[in-house]
C-alpha cells in the first residue's frame, strides 16, 4: 500500500512537473513585451519605414510597438513615466532632447533604454555606460557620414566625370555633426587633388573645423581640377534658395552633392532645369533608402546612400536581448556603441531591389527569423550585424532564412 | 489751385511707388556693393513672377480675415490640402497645372466655407477654430498621401514650367486683383465687409448680417489659399506634407507685405497696395538671394533676421508715424523758431 500511494505520488510529482514545464516554456513562446518609441521626426520617409518595420516585425515576435511624438525634453520624461505607469518593458528612444534625462527616467522606473537611431556625446556615454537599464546606441557614427561624403564626391568624379558642382550643405550651417561630416566628406575627397584646397586646408579635422557652423564659400575652394559653383544651406526653400539654385545652375555647376534633403532639392534643380533649358543635371544625397527616392530617380537623382527601414534591427537586438535576462555589452562589459553601415544605390533598379528585400509586403530584410539568430547571441555577433551593407545584409537574410 | 491739384497727385504717386522703389534701390545697391546685380537673366525674372504671383494670392488670402480682427491659424494648412488634393487629382487625370489651380481653388473655398461654417455656429475665437482645423486638414491630409508620403509630378514639367512663366502668371495677377477689388468695393457684401470692419456694433444694428458676411469671407479666403497652395507646390515640383502644425509659419511670410500694404494704402485701393507690397518684399527676396549666392557669410538665417528687423522698423514707424515726421522734418523746431520769429517781429 505504501509503495502504492509512493508510486501515486511520485507519478503526480512527475505529471505536475510535466505540467509546470511545459506550461513554463509555453510562457516563454507566447511571453509579449510592450516597448514604447519616443521620435520628434514622425513624418518623414525614413520615419514612416521605422514604424512600419516595427509594427510588422512586432506582430510576429509578439511585441506592442506604441510611438509617441515628443517635442521637448519634458515631454519625453512624461511620455517615459505614462508608458511605466501602463506596465511598458523598454523604450527605443529616437529623440535626443535630452538622453541622460530620459535614461534616467527610464531606468528609475525599470524599464530598458535603446537608442537606435544616434549616439550619446562620449561625456554622456560615461554618465550612461553604468546605468544597468541602458542598454546602448546604433547608428552610424561620424566616420560613416564622413565616409558617405566622401564615397559620393568619389562616385560623381570617378564614375561620373563631374567636376563642376553645387552643394546642398543641409544643417551645417547649424553645426549638425551628422550633415558636417557629410560636408567634409565630399570635401576632402576633392582636396585629394594635388591643387586642391578649401581656404587653405586639405585634411579632415581641418575641414570640420572650416565648415562647422560655417558652410561652405565658395570663393574658398580652390582647385585646378574642380570648382564648387555654389553653396546653400538650410531648409527654407523659399524664393532666395530658388534665386541661389538658379544661378549655381546656370554657372554650371550641374552636378548636386546633397547632404539631406535630396529630394526636395532634386524637384526644385529639375523643375529649374527644365524651364532655363539645363540638360544633364545630377543630384546625390545622403539621407535615406525609401520608396520617396526611387521616384526622384526619373528626374536627376543618381546616387542614394542612407539607412533604411531594417536598421531598427540591432537596436531590437539589443532590448530584446536585455528583456530575455541575455543582455549584450561590449568587449569592456559595457552598454555598446556601434556603428552602422549605410545602405547604398546608385541606379532606381538598384534602389528597387533594397526596397524589395526590405518593405511590408515582400518582408523585412532583418526579419523575426534573423532576429532570433542575433538576439542573446555574442558582442562579436552582434558586430556583424551593424557592419553589414546591401550585400552583407542579403547574405545574413538567406542563411537564417533557409 | 492747380498747382495743389498736380502737388496732391505727386504726393499720391510717391506714396504709392515708394515702398516698391526703395525695396528696389536698396536691394539694387546691396547687390553691386556684393559684386552681383538684381536680375543678371529672364531665368530670375521668371522666380521674381513666381514668386510675387504666390505672396499676393497668400496676401489677398489672409489680409481678408486678419483685416476685419479674424487671425485663422488655419491659413498654411488649407493650403497645403488644397494643393495636395489639386496636385493628385490634376497629376492622375492630366488635367495640367491649370486644372490643378483650378481643383485647388475650389477645394480652398469648400475648407474655407468649413472653417467658416464652424466659426458662426461654435463662437468659438477664430483662432482656436483656426488651431483645431489646422489639426484636422493637416490629418486629412496624412490620410490622403497615405502616411505622409511625397506628393510628385514625375517627369512632368509642365507644373514648374506654369509657375514660372510670367505670362500666366501676370494673367492671374490681374484676375486676382480684379475679383477682390470688385467684390471688396463694388458689391454690397463689400460694403457691408468695411462696414463691419469699421464699426461691428453700428453695422450689425444698422442690418448688416454679420454671420453671412463672414462665412463669404471665410470662402473667399478659402479660394485665395487655394490657389497659392497651388502655386506652392508647383514651384517646388512636389511636397513632402508634414503635420503637428508645421503649416502654421505659412502664413507668416505674408506679413511683411501687408504692413507695407498699410502704408500705401493711404495712397491708393487697398487691393493695390497690397500687390505693391508683394512687389517691394518680392524684391528683397530676390536681393537676400543674389546676395547670399556671392556672399557665404549672408545664409538664409540672417537674411530671415534682417527681413524680421525690416518688419518690426516698419511696425515702429506706422505706429508713430506723425512723430517720425515731425522729427525728420524738424516740424516742431522750425514751427517754434517761425513762432519765435512772429513774436519779435510784433
Amino acid at each position: 500500500m505504501k509503495k502504492l500511494i509512493s508510486m501515486f505520488v511520485a507519478i503526480a510529482c512527475l505529471l505536475s512537473c510535466t505540467f509546470a514545464m511545459s506550461a513554463c516554456s509555453d510562457n516563454n513562446a507566447n511571453k509579449s513585451y510592450k516597448i514604447g518609441v519616443l521620435r520628434e521626426d514622425d513624418s518623414s520617409g525614413e520615419a514612416a519605414a521605422w514604424e512600419e518595420y516595427l509594427e510588422s516585425v512586432g506582430k510576429s515576435m509578439n511585441i506592442t510597438f506604441d510611438f509617441t511624438t515628443t517635442s521637448s525634453s519634458e515631454s519625453e520624461v512624461s511620455a517615459i513615466n505614462t508608458y511605466a505607469s501602463k506596465g511598458y518593458d523598454g523604450i527605443l528612444l529616437f529623440s535626443d532632447d535630452d538622453v541622460i534625462a530620459s535614461v534616467n527616467a527610464a531606468a528609475g522606473k525599470k524599464m530598458y533604454v535603446v537608442l537606435p537611431t544616434g549616439h550619446p556625446t562620449d561625456e554622456q556615454y560615461n554618465q550612461l555606460k553604468d546605468i544597468p537599464y541602458y542598454l546602448g546606441s546604433v547608428a552610424p557614427v561620424d566616420d560613416t557620414e564622413y565616409q558617405a561624403g566622401y564615397d559620393m564626391a568619389k562616385f560623381f568624379v570617378e564614375t561620373k566625370g563631374q567636376k563642376n558642382f553645387t552643394i546642398f550643405g543641409g544643417a551645417t550651417c547649424y553645426a549638425v555633426s551628422m550633415h558636417v561630416q557629410r560636408l567634409a566628406g565630399i570635401l576632402a575627397y576633392l582636396c585629394e587633388d594635388s591643387g586642391t584646397s578649401y581656404d587653405g586646408v586639405k585634411t579632415r579635422e581641418e575641414l570640420v573645423g572650416k565648415v562647422a557652423g560655417a558652410g561652405v564659400d565658395p570663393l574658398k575652394f580652390t582647385s585646378s581640377v574642380y570648382s564648387i559653383k555654389g553653396y546653400m544651406d538650410g531648409f527654407a526653400f523659399d524664393d532666395a534658395f530658388s534665386t541661389k539654385l538658379t544661378n549655381s545652375l546656370t554657372a554650371g555647376g550641374t552636378c548636386i552633392l546633397t547632404v539631406g534633403a535630396g529630394d526636395a532639392v532634386t524637384g526644385i534643380a529639375f523643375g529649374i532645369s527644365q524651364g532655363a533649358k539645363i540638360e544633364n543635371i545630377m543630384v546625390g544625397g545622403v539621407d535615406a533608402i525609401t520608396s520617396a527616392y526611387a521616384d526622384s530617380f526619373d528626374i536627376g537623382y543618381t546616387y542614394d546612400c542612407g539607412k533604411f527601414a531594417s536598421a531598427m534591427g540591432p537596436g531590437l537586438v539589443l532590448m530584446m536581448s536585455a528583456l530575455e535576462g541575455k543582455k549584450i555589452v561590449d568587449n569592456d562589459g559595457n552598454a555598446p556603441k556601434v556603428g552602422m553601415s549605410y545602405w547604398v544605390a546608385t541606379s532606381k533598379e538598384e534602389l528597387n531591389d533594397m526596397l524589395k528585400s526590405d518593405n511590408k509586403t515582400d518582408g523585412f530584410c532583418y526579419n523575426k527569423e534573423v532576429l532570433d539568430h542575433f538576439i542573446g547571441n555574442t558582442y562579436e555577433e552582434f558586430l556583424k550585424l551593424c557592419s553589414a551593407d546591401y550585400s552583407d545584409a542579403v547574405e545574413i537574410f538567406n542563411e537564417y532564412n533557409k | 489751385m492747380r498747382h495743389n491739384t498736380v502737388m496732391r497727385y505727386l504726393k499720391k504717386a510717391g506714396g504709392i511707388a515708394v515702398i516698391p522703389l526703395l525695396c528696389l534701390v536698396a536691394m539694387m545697391i546691396a547687390c553691386a556693393a556684393s559684386g552681383t546685380v538684381l536680375f543678371p537673366d529672364m531665368n530670375i525674372w521668371q522666380i521674381f513672377f513666381r514668386g510675387l504671383t504666390y505672396v499676393l494670392l497668400l496676401s489677398f488670402g489672409v489680409s481678408i480675415n486678419l483685416h476685419t480682427g479674424r487671425f485663422d491659424f488655419s491659413t498654411g494648412a488649407v493650403m497645403l490640402i488644397s494643393g495636395v488634393i489639386g496636385a493628385k487629382i490634376a497629376y492622375a487625370s492630366g488635367l495640367g497645372p491649370i486644372g490643378m489651380l483650378i481643383i485647388s481653388i475650389i477645394f480652398g473655398a469648400v475648407f474655407g466655407a468649413i472653417s467658416g461654417g464652424l466659426y458662426i455656429s461654435l463662437r468659438l475665437p477664430p483662432m482656436v477654430i483656426g488651431l483645431g482645423m489646422t489639426l484636422v486638414l493637416e490629418g486629412v491630409v496624412a490620410l490622403i498621401t497615405d502616411g505622409l508620403k511625397p506628393v510628385k509630378f514625375g517627369t512632368d514639367a509642365s507644373y514648374y514650367k506654369f509657375v514660372t512663366n510670367p505670362l500666366a502668371m501676370s494673367i492671374i495677377i490681374v484676375i486676382s486683383l480684379a475679383i477682390m477689388i470688385v467684390v471688396f468695393h463694388y458689391t454690397k457684401f463689400g460694403y457691408d465687409y468695411r462696414a463691419l470692419q469699421n464699426g461691428q456694433k453700428i453695422s450689425v444694428n444698422v442690418g448688416v448680417k454679420e454671420n453671412k458676411n463672414a462665412l463669404i469671407c471665410y470662402i473667399i479666403s478659402g479660394a485665395f489659399l487655394g490657389g497659392a497652395g497651388a502655386l506652392s507646390l508647383c514651384s517646388t515640383n512636389g511636397v513632402t506634407p508634414t503635420i503637428n502644425f508645421t503649416t502654421i509659419g505659412t502664413m507668416f511670410s505674408c506679413f511683411l507685405p501687408l504692413f507695407f500694404s498699410g502704408f500705401i494704402s493711404k495712397f491708393c485701393n487697398k487691393q493695390v497696395a497690397i500687390l505693391l507690397g508683394c512687389v517691394g518684399y518680392e524684391i528683397i527676396q530676390i536681393g537676400f538671394g543674389q546676395i547670399s549666392f556671392v556672399n557665404a557669410a549672408f545664409t538664409a538665417d540672417v537674411y530671415k533676421v534682417i527681413e524680421a528687423v525690416i518688419l518690426v522698423a516698419f511696425l515702429i514707424y506706422l505706429n508713430n508715424e506723425n512723430k517720425i515726421i515731425e522729427i525728420v522734418t524738424l516740424k516742431k523746431w522750425l514751427s517754434g523758431k517761425n513762432a519765435d520769429k512772429t513774436a519779435s517781429d510784433s
